[in-house]
């Protein structure tokens, strides 16, 4: 049985040989589409995506975020009024999550861009200086890096965010107002999720300067700053596009545990994260609280999963799909 | 192999002094706990100069450093502010074993971890057990059975899990199981039966209870938070064995194994799983240390008192040195393992030679 | 197929294990549970926080108790109640200086007799005598002899006492003090015998027996069974005996066999839960078997099945404390500052939403019982305008200077012109609150309306007792000052006028001389210290009122305490374990518990 469901593979493989003239994009973003799971899960981030910004046309944000002045909205189910309810304080479930949303996104994309900004210019660094009088460079990098692989994740952000939240103001973005949490909980994300890709772009690193165009780059006269981003780092952008996708859902999954540890944004700014934290008061009674939040939060690192994968087995030259 | 033993040994010595010093920073970077005396008009600069003098909070920062590895009892300090030196310090240093005081338990702070450290220990590691146990099988059946129904059930079943924060595990957990678990009547032959629910707070029946503290009574309680942290897990796992047994099962020994005839029940459990567990074990080695972490979260939902919840309580009240010493100890434990790891991988494939 | 097999065997296994347990949660009526939302540091008698009261008081019984919602009085250790009407309080007079000013007058002072009833046994059976009366009295002359224990007013206003004959005792003040029977009051409770001579294994507080203590008794050993977490050692007078203190779990208390009657109830367990639905959870599932000091309103005992709910008047007010001490952001060191906070949050709307329709209209003024407000003390009613005249009036002022236009979404304060602060510091503060529900929620609905006068706050709901309210010593958020707002309730005495020097006066500021301090918001005046120990040592009930009239106006004026919402105790009990009719509670917080030994399982 295992034997015959790899035959269309092989099949696969042979189709795409004759194409050799097609670019390497051309071929990965075909495998991407023929890749049933990463399709569903560009599909289920549309949805999502269509969510929080058609919502914001039908609420605004202050509605999402005051608390109502009439005592029987608070506590509502699901309703033709509230379709999504309303939590303790008379909030509207619905426009909470879609602002919330927007909010938990964005924390997402900006962290995981300053982790993957960081992971691979330390890599870069690291695997370039390798061998070269500059290798105490890299052994000093290597050692942060483990070090800090070395503390629990969610202990490291626990005790960053502790230094980092309590002193900070409200910021505008865009027009909005936000709590400057959310710049703090960026920052803390951000500066620790980099060490893996960086080992990972330092490893590429190592293996590439050793081949043949780099070793002529090099014999031509390419300055460094030219070898490594001219010519190493375009090699290295399949795994830093892999990670930087499935980190983005970590950072999704990351916001949401540092708001249920008390951690997180502060009100009255919606977060995916902190709307779940405030219903797990209420669990068995306000099952409408937790259901919405949950839901989104595991469906969208779902479809970020599911794209990640497919742009793994996409992006690997060696993949046979 | 002594040789490369030693050298490893070495090798972790300058990670240890890097993980020093970043704790070290990033506890200094919560504040300093005397800050609020600092504004206080009824301690005199003199009282406040002393204070901060004797806990060191004067130094520079790396004298700072100095001083808390190898202690400040062989330098006076000046608590009287004319720049001579008075008393010697107190301070043994964390290389000779002090870690200081709970400045909110008032107790050593390697007690106060020392009685959460068996409670974080007995959830962390069960939830290990179960994992790998449940990972195996999962991971073996579908990679046997690959692209079948089952497959594709455990494969989505898993992207499920492991896309949720754990606390909505562990809150639905708590909503199906234990509350409406108990909710529900079942009839079955007539008889009405209430569905058996689980306890979603503490580590065992309360005492004057029947069975309260047995060993049966304490696995009930652990059965709910168990789940919870294995069911992230297993999914993870369970899709990493699955992937290095395909590669085991599609290599050119097992096809030699099979072509030479020996039964497909060999080869699987035999050649193919010896050596698709050899990843696994690295998994593991390098996993398992952070178990002493605690689980932040489920310990908080299920009110497990271990190394979880007096982090946090540490943390709101910058209990110092028991961070100190709690992160010190869990990447301390990282280290140990990785080293552990190293060998026990040199030591079982052939392939990894000393060079 | 083999894996499937086991698989199935696997999960039948499971299921069959945990059906055979899930049985277990059968209960003996003759133990009760007792979820506790608050987690005490140590039970010992030593401690004078609420949550611990609640548990001494089921082993360290004193003189007397009060009882029921008329505020009775009954006796517990001694026969009666001394009054002047059994002839056990006198008066001498005494020579006093009420105004400090150097001119003496003359004034009726009490001599209290306390007659111990015969036959006291402490738990471990020795006699409770005169001399533990007089150990106690000692300790609370003797500065030295104690550090952790508040000693109140005792040291100041008793003259002396005097040992009649071995279970009587006299004590007599030295100024006017008309609430002997409830502040400076002898107590029993603590067993000399184990703090004095030859019982006290190797440690004694006065080793030449001259009655000046020379050790501390902080550093007795007798204390060292709590933070041991066996505390058999611990010997009181009361129904129970703590046998087990596990921190994180629970206190056990069983059957003193030494108390005068067996009470129905063994063994009293109480399970510290601190959140609110664990609670409910748990009471659900019958894992506890009484819950109290809950929300009245939003709660989810009245649906549950077999579990009985009532509600008593309490003690506790939720206020709003605001820090006006060093530690606070700068801003809050101006009163007009704290005053605008207030004005701009709608608190009768509020108490209506979170304690029912009407608890708006009753919102107290003042800390003090409101018997004893002055009528004419006023409310700071809700208005936004008031607030943003007084917060511009402090140079805290809208930096684009367009309230009225953006009044939904206002941006923040920043100051201009607020000395030792650059101009443009935005107006943030942090506010505090504990896990109760609904306090998070109201926080919520505060944050917004502050927001509405561009007040920015963080909001931070942190465990109780071991981070809010822990004491100076071990860093608790409301004593080292690191808090502008916090959300709590403290509970009065509701017979008296009195305040507590701990809570408002100057001495009572926590710091590192006084570390046990719990005076959080830093509220220091004079007159009103002055004025405040002249309640307590008048004697004319009606003299009193009216230096508590002059009192409360100064504390009201600094602005430091504001009610939010009434908070009456809801009870819950599992019916069909304990008959809900014997379920009687006391309504001050330190002895809800007094009547425990009375309550009765379910027949």
């Amino acid at each position: 049985m295992a034997t015959a469901t790899k035959n269309p593979g092989y099949v696969v493989n042979l189709g795409e040989a004759k194409k050799e003239a097609d670019s390497p994009l051309k071929i990965a973003v075909r495998r991407f589409f023929k890749h049933r799971m990463a399709v569903t899960g560009l599909f289920l981030l549309a949805f999502i995506f269509l969510y929080i910004t058609v919502g914001t046309l039908f609420f605004s944000e202050s509605y999402a975020n005051s608390p109502s002045s009439v005592r029987t909205d608070y506590f509502q189910a699901p309703s033709e009024r509230f379709i999504l309810g309303t939590d303790q304080v008379g909030r509207d479930v619905l426009a909470r999550t879609i602002y919330g949303g927007q909010i938990s996104l964005m924390i997402a994309v900006t962290s995981i861009t300053i982790a993957i900004s960081l992971g691979t210019l330390i890599g870069l660094v690291s695997g370039y200086t390798v061998g070269t009088r500059y290798s105490w460079i890299d052994a000093i990098l290597m050692r942060i890096v483990e070090a800090l692989l070395s503390f629990p994740t969610l202990i490291l952000l626990l005790i960053l965010s502790q230094s980092f939240a309590r002193s900070t103001a409200t910021i505008n973005l865009l027009g909005r107002e936000l709590s400057a949490t959310v710049l703090a909980i960026v920052a803390v994300i951000g500066l620790t999720g980099w060490m893996g890709l960086s080992r990972i772009v330092r490893s590429l690193v190592l293996s590439l300067k050793e081949q043949e165009f780099v070793v002529s780059a090099r014999a031509l006269g390419a300055s460094d700053i030219r070898i490594i981003f001219a010519h190493i780092l375009p090699n290295c952008i399949a795994p830093i596009v892999v990670s930087a996708t499935l980190g983005i859902g970590g950072a999704i999954l990351t916001e949401a545990y540092l708001s249920f540890l008390g951690f997180g944004v502060q009100q009255p700014t919606a977060t995916w994260g902190n709307i779940l934290e405030r219903a797990r008061d209420d669990i068995d009674r306000y099952w409408w609280l937790w259901m919405a939040p949950g839901f989104l939060i595991t469906m969208t690192v779902l479809a970020i999963n599911f794209i990640g994968d497919g742009l793994r087995d996409a992006l690997d030259p060696r993949s046979t799909k | 192999m002594g040789a490369y033993v030693l050298r490893r040994i070495l090798q972790a010595i300058p990670l240890l002094v890097m993980i020093g010093v970043m704790t070290f920073l990033l506890i200094r970077a919560l504040g300093n706990p005397l800050e609020e005396l600092r504004n206080d008009p009824r301690v005199s600069e003199e009282e406040f100069f002393r204070i901060s003098s004797i806990r060191g909070y004067n130094d520079p920062l790396p004298l700072q450093f100095v001083n808390w590895v190898i202690g400040d009892d062989w330098m006076l300090r000046d608590i009287d502010g004319d720049g001579v030196g008075d008393v010697y310090g107190e301070n043994r240093g964390i290389i000779r074993g002090d870690f200081g005081e709970s400045d909110r338990l008032n107790k050593p702070a390697a007690e106060v971890i020392g009685s959460k450290l068996p409670n974080t220990l007995l959830l962390g590691v069960s939830a290990y057990v179960v994992t790998i146990v449940f990972a195996l099988m999962l991971g073996i059946f579908t990679a046997l059975r690959q692209y079948s129904v089952l497959d594709n059930i455990v494969t989505a079943v898993s992207f499920v899990l492991f896309s949720m924060p754990i606390f909505l595990i562990a809150l639905l957990a708590v909503y199906i199981f234990a509350v409406q678990f108990r909710l529900a009547e079942i009839t079955i032959f007539g008889n009405e039966i209430q569905l058996p629910y689980f306890p979603v707070q503490g580590m065992q029946s309360l005492p004057g209870r029947p069975n309260a503290g047995t060993l049966t009574d304490r696995l009930w309680h652990m059965v709910l938070p168990v789940t919870c942290l294995a069911a992230i897990s297993i999914a993870g796992y369970s899709r990493y064995i699955r992937a290095s047994m395909l590669d085991v099962l599609n290599s050119d020994y097992i096809r030699t194994a099979r072509s030479k005839g020996l039964p497909e029940r060999r080869i699987t459990f035999i050649h193919a799983l010896k050596n698709a567990s050899l990843p696994l074990v690295t998994l593991v080695g390098l996993d398992l240390p952070f178990v002493l972490g605690g689980a932040v979260v489920t310990e908080q939902i299920f009110g497990w008192d271990g190394i979880g919840l007096l982090f946090i309580t540490s943390l709101g009240t910058l209990d110092t040195d028991v961070l100190v010493l709690l992160v010190l100890m869990i990447a301390l434990a990282v280290v140990i393992f990785q080293l552990l790891t190293d060998l026990f991988y040199a030591v079982l494939d052939p392939r990894v030679r000393y060079a | 197929m083999k894996f499937a097999r086991l698989l199935t065997l696997g999960l039948l296994f499971t299921l069959v294990f945990s059906l055979g347990f899930g049985m277990v949660s059968a209960q003996d009526g003759a133990t009760i549970v007792i979820g506790y939302e608050q987690e005490p540091d140590l039970p010992s008698p030593l401690s004078n926080s609420a949550f611990s009261t609640y548990l001494t008081g089921l082993y360290a019984r004193d003189v007397w108790g009060w009882y029921g919602t008329e505020r009775e009085i009954r006796p517990v250790m001694v026969a009666e109640i001394p009054s002047f009407e059994n002839g056990l309080v006198e008066t001498v007079d005494v020579e006093v200086d009420p105004d400090g000013d150097g001119t003496m007058e003359t004034a009726q002072a009490p001599v209290v007799t306390y007659r111990l009833r015969e036959g006291l046994l402490w738990s471990d059976g020795t006699p409770v005598t005169a001399d533990d009366c007089l150990f106690y009295h000692n300790l609370m002359m003797q500065p030295d002899a104690v550090d952790s224990f508040q000693r109140g007013f005792y040291p100041e206003v008793v003259a002396g006492a005097e040992k009649v004959d071995d279970l009587t005792v006299r004590l007599s003040y030295n100024r006017p003090w008309p609430d002997f029977l409830n502040d400076a009051t002898l107590s029993c409770a603590f067993p000399a015998h184990k703090f004095l001579g030859q019982n006290a294994d190797g440690f004694t507080m006065d080793a030449d027996g001259d009655g000046v203590f020379d050790a501390n008794i902080d550093d007795a050993p007798y204390f060292e069974a709590f933070a041991s977490s066996d505390p058999a050692e611990l010997v009181g007078y009361g129904p129970y005996v703590l046998s087990e203190f596990n921190a994180g779990q629970n206190a056990i208390f069983t059957v003193n066999p030494n108390w005068g009657s067996t009470p129905a109830i063994t063994t009293v367990i109480f399970q510290f839960i601190l959140e609110s639905a664990q609670m409910e959870n748990a009471m659900e599932v019958g894992d506890i078997d009484l819950a109290f000091n809950f929300d009245t309103v939003q709660n989810g005992y009245g649906a549950m099945e077999n579990v009985g709910t009532f509600i008593v008047p309490g003690v506790f007010v939720d206020a709003i404390w605001m820090n006006s001490g060093p530690n606070a952001f700068p801003a809050m060191q101006d009163v007009r500052v704290r005053e605008a906070l207030v004005h701009a949050i709608d608190r009768r709307g509020i108490a209506d939403t979170f304690s029912g329709e009407g608890a708006g209209e009753q919102l107290t003024r003042s800390w003090f019982p409101p018997q004893f407000t002055d009528p004419n003390l006023g409310f700071r009613e809700y208005d936004l305008e008031r607030a943003r005249t007084l917060l511009t009036e402090a140079g805290w002022v809208d930096d684009n200077a367009d309230e009225a236009a953006d009044q939904a979404n206002p941006t923040p304060r920043v100051s201009q012109g607020v000395e030792g602060l650059p101009d443009g510091t935005p107006l943030i503060l942090r506010f505090y609150t504990s896990p109760v529900v609904p306090r998070p929620d109201i926080q919520t609905v505060i944050q917004a309306q502050l927001a509405m006068v561009g007040v920015r706050t963080q909001l931070f709901v942190v465990n109780g007792p071991t981070v809010l309210f822990a004491s100076f010593a071990t860093r608790g958020i409301l004593n080292t000052g690191q808090y502008d707002l916090a959300m709590y309730a403290l509970s009065n005495d509701p017979l008296s006028p009195n305040g507590s020097p701990d809570n408002f006066q100057c001495a009572g500021i926590p710091s590192l001389e006084n570390p046990e301090g719990r005076n959080s918001t830093w509220f220091c005046n004079e007159e009103y210290d002055r004025l405040d120990d002249l309640v307590a040592s008048t004697n004319d009930p009606e003299e009193r009122v009216t230096l508590g009239y002059g009192r409360d106006p100064l504390f009201y004026e600094a602005a430091v305490w504001h009610s939010i919402r009434p908070r009456p105790t809801g009870w819950a009990v599992r019916s069909d374990r304990f008959d809900i009719n014997t379920i009687s509670v006391g309504t001050l917080s330190g002895n809800y518990f007094q009547s425990i030994e009375t309550w009765q399982p379910a027949s």
